[in-house]
């Protein structure tokens, strides 16, 4: 009985200490960027200047970034993580099927400092070419395709992001699909649907799943860092198409911060930038966890 | 059964590997412990000798700072780490001036490496701490680089002005009136001149700012100078951020029609066009040896002590530096020491180290290609500097 | 319409082998013995140099990460499953799922306020630190989902055999649940050797110096990646590809490690 009390001492000690470093770390954003809201209040988020001779600072650019790399991210992504999902439990011979998933695995585990080189180098002259140039060329009508495209923008930054949080939303939906019970899918055959419309109910099925797949992969995006700032094209303009140059919040705080000590309200400015997108990824993450919630009720 | 011996092996693997590294680490740390027996001699003596170049005294020192400097340094680095058989170990990285500024304040650095001089707040502050003592110590300069496919490097002229109106927005073509007036030989397209600038906070932008604004009114009522700037071109959605000079490179060498900024270090091993641009005696000049030697004699006038406050002079006032020949954008590259240190073999090092910098180290051989070695009044001034260094 | 999922679902794979083609493709004659222990080059004369300080310090950073990070990511985690109905356990997990999300340099700010700047000196253990909070969630989250994962049955039967709870979580259990315990150490692991951002403002990075101590500066794989990618010479520049090269093959080892893990449960 002692030794059980002595455990789950333990138990408490180190649940409080990874706690109790989140709390720090979160504690030490708050009080890093207090400055930048004392001073500037809501006016720090929604005007679009960066501007260090003036300690003028703001992030609706960049913030605005990160929704749009994210929404090019999870509109692509969307449909080949599901694919994905089906493919390797539906179609693929079983024999592979270990096969399929170690790839998606091993996509979530590699570097995004690799990711970063082989977007810039290699992904993002190949979109131009391309995608960028014949969309503009064609559809540049359009406002969303209307700036003329170098490699490096939001759109090949979203397109990136995308390669990088298939794995994660594909793994979530995989799971899901595998948790339905096997009677609802022998109903669905006995009922003579084809392969394709069995699958279809399956998918209405685990529709929450899928929601909570996209929102997880949704937060991926927007903390990733290394691998944006390598190809989002980093400059602080309002964006008014996919295919201008831009920021996300965790790409400025990359760029910006080898010399943001030189002023005084840079690094609040950072800092504040983090701290607005720590929001966004608890409001994301709550409503993550509330659809998985419900597939949990559910099943 | 199977299962069983699988987990086995895979533990075993993985038991194998961590041990192979942990006996390496020791290997290799116990290499580096005669280090820090000699260190322990070397104390002992150090009240006694003044002169600590008979003593074979051995360490490492830790600096941080300008990236601009990070090559050159590593040279000198290299060679002084050969030259002393791995005795001294002067470890250098890049984290940006600004960044190596604030550490140093903080005392987390042994030396900081900057484009501009310490700032006044930081330097006023040491002041109580037993002062700073800072100093050139390589010549750098920045050109202007483009891509015009139909114009050849070293044949496009540009003035400071000009320039500055390309980044303020206010010239858009490269057929502008103002630019085909300075060049009337050359064939220019009808296309929009995209600005390619620096899009991470870097003391080239600090030192190339400088510059417009010293050339350009508008540009320094409008802009200023800064390690980072709100660049005007960008509201028109005609500039383009680079991170790194790779950044900056990288832009112009994808973009057909764009202009830029890069030290001339970085121009020669890309292979970028580079521009002519026009001295303050309207002499139009490319960074060559004579061009920056040029520049840099009528810096010495300026030059104040290495215990002094650099902060109002460098680069505002020293650039665009007359003389016939004078390269405009010319500036130093300062290391900035604290006069004091707790530890007398850190300071032994640190005057071993920036001596030989200061004097073998400007020779040719050690200098690397678009840089440019100090002229020897220069020098003196880091060299008289050093003999302030002293332990507590 | 299968035709369409299956073409997608390929699509979607098509990044993986071409990363992994043109890293090697770039970088693979640099893997010899020289490459892996020498000192990395001047920027220009001289002789062609290798990562072997950036290597030893990721090696010695990695395991440091993994030892920290992994015992209390470790208990985290079976708190997080067998208590899920506590508040303590809610709201552990909410802010877990954040930090996994968030930008890690961040968390490089924390381990200098705490570690660098209280030390006056950069140091290898602000770094461990850095990567073992980056690695903390990844490694809580696998855990949790490792003893979920366990039969209820099975639990039922280990505490009715009347042994303390240290016993029942640690020996009978955790040799159930090791596989997704063991799996769950190699991702943190994975992932801390290639991070980078953390390690920007804790290690400063060494050139000459292989390990002189967890109070001392030290370098890693990325960061040199990070430094030499972005500077403008071709030499830093092939050692940089050399770089992601071994990177890339301490990730592929340490997945197939855990693949072989994992392979066991479908024996």
């Amino acid at each position: 009985m002692k030794s059980g009390r002595i455990f789950y001492t333990i138990l408490f000690f180190f649940v409080f200490t990874s706690l109790l470093i989140v709390v720090g770390v979160v504690t030490s954003l708050t009080v890093t960027s207090y400055p930048i809201f004392s001073r500037d209040g809501l006016s720090f988020i929604f005007k679009s200047t960066w501007n260090p001779v003036k300690e003028d600072y703001s992030i609706l650019p960049a913030l605005l970034g990160t929704l749009i790399t994210s929404a090019i991210a999870i509109s692509i992504s969307t449909p080949l993580a599901i694919s994905l999902a089906v493919f390797s439990i539906e179609i693929v011979p079983s024999k592979f099927r270990a096969f399929i998933n170690n790839i998606s695995d091993l996509m979530a585990s590699l570097p995004s400092v690799i990711y970063g080189l082989w977007g810039l180098y290699v992904l993002a002259p190949i979109l131009h070419q391309y995608v960028m140039m014949p969309l503009h060329h064609y559809l540049g009508f359009i406002p969303l395709f209307s700036t003329k495209p170098i490699p490096t923008n939001l759109f090949t930054a979203g397109v990136l992001l995308a390669i990088m949080i298939i794995p994660f939303a594909s793994s979530v939906i995989r799971e899901a699909y595998n948790a339905v019970p096997y009677y609802l899918k022998e109903a669905a055959y006995s009922l003579g649907m084809t392969k394709w419309e069995a699958i279809k109910t399956m998918l209405g099925y685990i529709k929450s799943a899928i929601f909570a797949g996209i929102f997880l992969a949704l937060g991926r995006a927007m903390g990733e860092t290394m691998a944006v700032a390598m190809v989002v094209g980093n400059t602080f303009t309002f964006p008014k198409s996919l295919f201008d140059m831009g920021y996300t919040i965790s790409s400025l705080i990359a760029n910006q911060f080898p010399n943001a000590e030189a002023y005084n309200y840079m690094i609040p400015a950072l800092y504040g930038g983090a701290f607005i997108l720590f929001i966004v990824g608890l409001a994301i993450n709550l409503a993550g966890l509330y659809w998985i919630k419900k597939v949990m009720i559910k099943s | 059964m199977k299962m069983k011996a699988n987990t086995k092996l895979v533990l075993t693997t993985i038991v194998v590997i961590a041990v192979a590294v942990l006996v390496s680490i020791f290997a290799l740390s116990s290499w580096q412990t005669p280090t820090q027996q000699t260190t322990a001699t070397y104390t002992a003596t150090t009240e006694t000798t003044p002169t600590p170049t008979t003593i074979q005294l051995s360490g490492m020192i830790n600096g941080a700072g300008a990236t601009f400097l990070n090559p050159q340094m590593q040279a000198w680095a290299s060679k002084f780490y050969e030259l002393t058989g791995g005795r001294i170990q002067v470890n250098y990285q890049s984290i940006g001036s600004g960044a190596g500024q604030a550490k140093f304040r903080e005392g987390v650095l042994d030396f900081a490496g900057s484009d501009p001089p310490l700032k006044a707040d930081i330097y006023n502050e040491f002041k109580d701490k037993g002062g700073i003592i800072q100093f050139p110590v390589v010549i750098g300069t920045i050109v202007i680089v483009h891509n015009i496919p139909t114009v050849e490097s070293g044949k496009l002229k540009l003035t400071g002005e000009v320039v500055a109106k390309i980044y303020l927005g206010e010239i858009i073509y490269w057929d502008d009136p103002e630019i085909k007036a300075l060049n009337p030989e050359l064939n220019l397209p009808h296309e929009k001149i995209i600005a390619v600038h620096r899009s991470d906070g870097s003391g080239t932008t600090r030192v190339f700012t400088a510059y417009l604004a010293k050339v350009s009114k508008d540009w320094k009522d409008k802009v200023g100078s800064d390690f980072t700037v709100a660049w005007p071109v960008d509201q028109l959605g005609n500039g383009v951020g680079g991170k790194g000079n790779e950044g900056v490179a990288a832009a112009v060498k994808q973009n057909l029609y764009s202009i830029g900024y890069v030290e001339t270090a970085y121009a020669y091993e890309v292979g970028l066009k580079v521009a002519l641009i026009q001295n303050r005696d309207g002499n139009y000049v490319l960074p060559t040896r004579e061009a920056v030697e040029s520049a840099a004699k009528t810096l010495v006038t300026v030059l104040p002590r290495a215990y002094e406050d650099w902060s109002h002079i460098f680069p505002d006032e020293t650039v665009d530096a007359p003389g016939k020949e004078s390269y405009p954008i010319t500036s130093f590259s300062f290391v900035i020491l604290r006069q004091v240190y707790d530890d007398p073999v850190k300071v032994a090092i640190l005057k071993e180290f920036f001596q030989w910098v200061l004097t073998e180290g400007q020779k040719d051989e050690n200098i690397v290609k678009g840089y440019e070695p100090l002229p020897p009044e220069v020098s003196m001034v880091g060299l008289e500097g050093l003999k302030l260094l002293r332990t507590t | 319409m299968l035709g369409v999922i299956s073409s997608l679902a390929i699509i979607s794979a098509i990044p993986i082998f071409a990363i992994i083609i043109n890293i090697y493709s770039e970088g693979a004659r640099h893997l010899t013995l020289n490459f892996l222990i020498d000192l990395p080059p001047p920027p220009v004369s001289g002789k062609s140099g290798g990562i072997g300080p950036a290597l030893v310090g990721s090696l010695i950073l990695t395991l440091l990460a993994v030892a920290i990070g992994g015992s209390i990511g470790f208990f985290t985690g079976l708190y997080l499953s067998e208590f899920s109905h506590t508040r303590l356990a809610h709201y552990t997990q909410i802010f877990l799922q954040i930090m996994v999300e968030f930008p890690t340099i961040i968390i490089g700010l924390f381990a200098y306020m705490v570690l660098v700047a209280p030390l006056k000196r950069f140091n290898a253990l602000a770094g461990a630190f850095a990567l073992s909070i980056v690695i903390i969630p990844y490694i809580a989250l696998n855990v949790r989902e490792a003893y979920r994962s366990i039969p209820y049955t099975l639990k039922e039967a280990a505490f009715s055999l009347g042994v303390s709870a240290p016993i029942a979580y640690l020996r009978i259990l955790l040799s159930t649940a090791r596989r997704g315990v063991l799996t769950a150490l190699l991702i943190g692991m994975a992932k801390a050797a290639g991070e980078t951002a953390p390690l920007l403002l804790t290690i400063l990075g060494t050139t000459f110096t292989y390990f002189g101590g967890l109070d001392q500066p030290i370098n890693a794989i990325p960061l040199l990646i990070y430094n030499f990618a972005l500077s403008p010479y071709e030499r830093w520049h092939q050692v940089a590809w050399g770089a992601a090269a071994v990177l890339l093959t301490i990730t592929l080892m340490i997945f197939i490690i855990s693949r072989l893990v994992v392979r066991e449960v479908k024996v």
